[in-house]
């Protein structure tokens, strides 16, 4: 099985984003948004009776909470920082650290189970919740073969070298800790 | 694969938890489409017709087998998506169809005379005369039975009835009668057995306060977790209430049905099938569970004991707590 790229996150979702690099975070976030709805369009047919409707995603070992809202297909969905404001506008909150949202995304991790042991909080209108989950668990979202596939035909060397890295770094995080 | 003792029927949402339920050693994996016709009826979940297609070829590829559940009750004068889904799963090749509804049943068994008739446990025929009836009425060839009988009633009963049975074998529970159940109804105006939602999602609230966590289900409070408890589902049947100080479990705890530690018992009742819950369940429990009882079943036809599996299999349990449910009926 692949190395999840979440898997090697720990320490790095720990660092919070200087204000500067704010927007270009965004711009990453959406772009990356922008690639996971084409490489997984079954995501979207599954959401689309939910456009419009936004969702707050809160990675509580991040100082940055993000919005997502759902678009009509085949439009992907919008990603960008949340502001104070969109908590009264959001439909639904899904609370967990960044590692478990990133194994949530690649469907490594069982969301009810994290549910029952509470290392994943929900809050709000739960149907907007189940569906992200469904449609999410269904795509098979691989982060390092979704990212590098960006590079055409330099993605397979690009993949091995990404997820020797990974693994890598997630052996010396354990050794770290 | 070598020829097990039980057959292993396991559950799938989305085409790609079929694919890891087979990957992980599943015999058989039952799906419902995307509507009322099944009982989890779930936003975001369950399959198209093309995707129904593609899984049922990627099963036959791997020579394993799907069902389709439509397992409600249909709408009176709408049964139109009924008959639909009854004749797509035909045409599409389905390996047998899960029906609990008499007019459904005659509908298949006329239209479709070589589509193999499973009865759901949503029919809760528990006793030989009512599967009989089935049987001969509409030539089914499986009952999913009940989740109230114990080991030895099933024994019995696999003596007296013409067709093969298939049996839950681990997930969540249903403590009352099965297609009968009204607790959904009463609170949100849908049900399992007629919408294929028990609880349905629209109608649950989760609310932080504090350390606690509060669930609603239609505007009515059904649980408040204290700081480190485990959470459950919001159904009604798994709700605790409060009468003066003291508040309870009325029906039934947050818990799941586990038979790791019974298999041979089952084996030796009779039974053909055993039955994974969980359609709703994310691809990773689905795999996990699959592969678990893989190991459970094909240790039993070799005669060896896989304690760990069974071990396994607590921790994936809803509030990690498991029971045998009816099978051993302890409480009697
Ligand atoms: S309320 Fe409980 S017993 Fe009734 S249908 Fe729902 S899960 Fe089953």
């Amino acid at each position: 099985m692949p190395i999840s790229i979440a898997r090697s996150l720990p320490n790095l979702a720990r660092w919070p984003l200087p204000p500067g690099a704010k927007s270009l975070a965004e711009s990453v976030l959406n772009g990356l948004a922008h690639l996971l709805a084409r490489r997984h369009s079954t995501v979207l047919e599954r959401l689309a009776d939910f456009a419009g409707a936004s969702c707050l995603i809160v990675p509580h070992d991040l100082p940055y909470p993000l919005l997502l809202t759902l678009q009509a297909p085949p439009a992907a969905p919008h990603l960008r920082f949340a502001t104070p404001a969109d908590a009264t506008q959001a439909r639904a909150t899904i609370r967990a650290d960044m590692l478990t949202l990133l194994q949530l995304l690649e469907g490594k991790l069982d969301g009810d189970a994290l549910f029952f042991s509470r290392d994943l909080v929900v809050e709000g209108d739960m149907e907007v919740v189940v569906a992200l989950r469904n449609a999410v668990d269904d795509a098979g979202i691989d982060l390092v073969a979704d990212v590098v596939s960006l590079l055409g035909p330099f993605s397979s060397p690009a993949e091995r070298l990404a997820r020797h890295l990974i693994s890598l770094g997630s052996r010396l995080h354990r050794s770290a800790t | 694969m070598s020829k097990a003792l039980l057959e292993l029927v396991c559950p799938a949402g989305t085409p790609a938890a079929l694919r890891d339920a087979i990957d992980a050693g599943a015999d058989v994996v039952y799906v419902g489409f995307r509507d009322e016709t099944n009982a989890r009826n779930f936003p975001g979940l369950n399959f198209s017709r093309p995707e129904l297609r593609d899984g049922i070829g990627y099963a036959h590829q791997h020579g394993r087998e799907v069902f389709v559940a439509i397992n409600t009750y249909a709408a009176a004068g709408n049964q139109a998506a009924w008959h639909r889904a009854i004749d797509d799963a035909a045409a599409l090749g389905a390996d047998a169809v899960i029906i609990a509804d008499i007019g459904l049943l005659d509908y298949a068994s006329q239209r479709h005379p070589s589509l193999r008739l499973h009865l759901s446990v949503q029919a809760a025929a528990s006793h030989a005369d009512a599967i009989r009836f089935y049987h001969e009425a509409f030539g089914v060839r499986r009952v999913v039975l009940p989740r109230v009988l114990t080991v030895a009633e099933i024994a019995k009963l696999t003596r007296q009835i013409p067709v093969e049975t298939e049996v839950f074998a681990f997930g969540g529970m249903c403590p009352m009668a099965e297609g009968r159940c009204s607790l959904s109804s009463y609170v949100t105006g849908q049900s399992p057995n007629r919408q294929g939602v028990c609880s349905p999602a629209s109608h649950v609230r989760y609310e932080q306060r504090g350390d606690k966590l509060v669930s609603s289900l239609g505007g009515s409070t059904i649980n408040i977790f204290g700081k480190d408890e485990k959470a459950g589902y919001p159904t009604l049947c798994k709700g605790r209430f409060a009468v003066g100080d003291y508040a309870s479990y009325l029906f039934e705890e947050p818990t799941s049905l586990s038979t790791g530690d019974i298999l041979k018992d089952l084996a030796e009742a009779g039974v053909k099938a055993l039955k994974i819950e969980g359609r709703q369940r994310g691809r990773a429990y689905v795999a996990e569970v699959v592969r678990q009882f893989r190991e459970l079943v094909d240790g039993l036809s070799a005669g060896r004991a896989m304690p760990a599996a069974t071990a396994a299999l607590r921790q994936l349990a809803e509030g990690q707590q498991d029971t045998f449910g009816a099978y051993r009926k302890a409480w009697r």
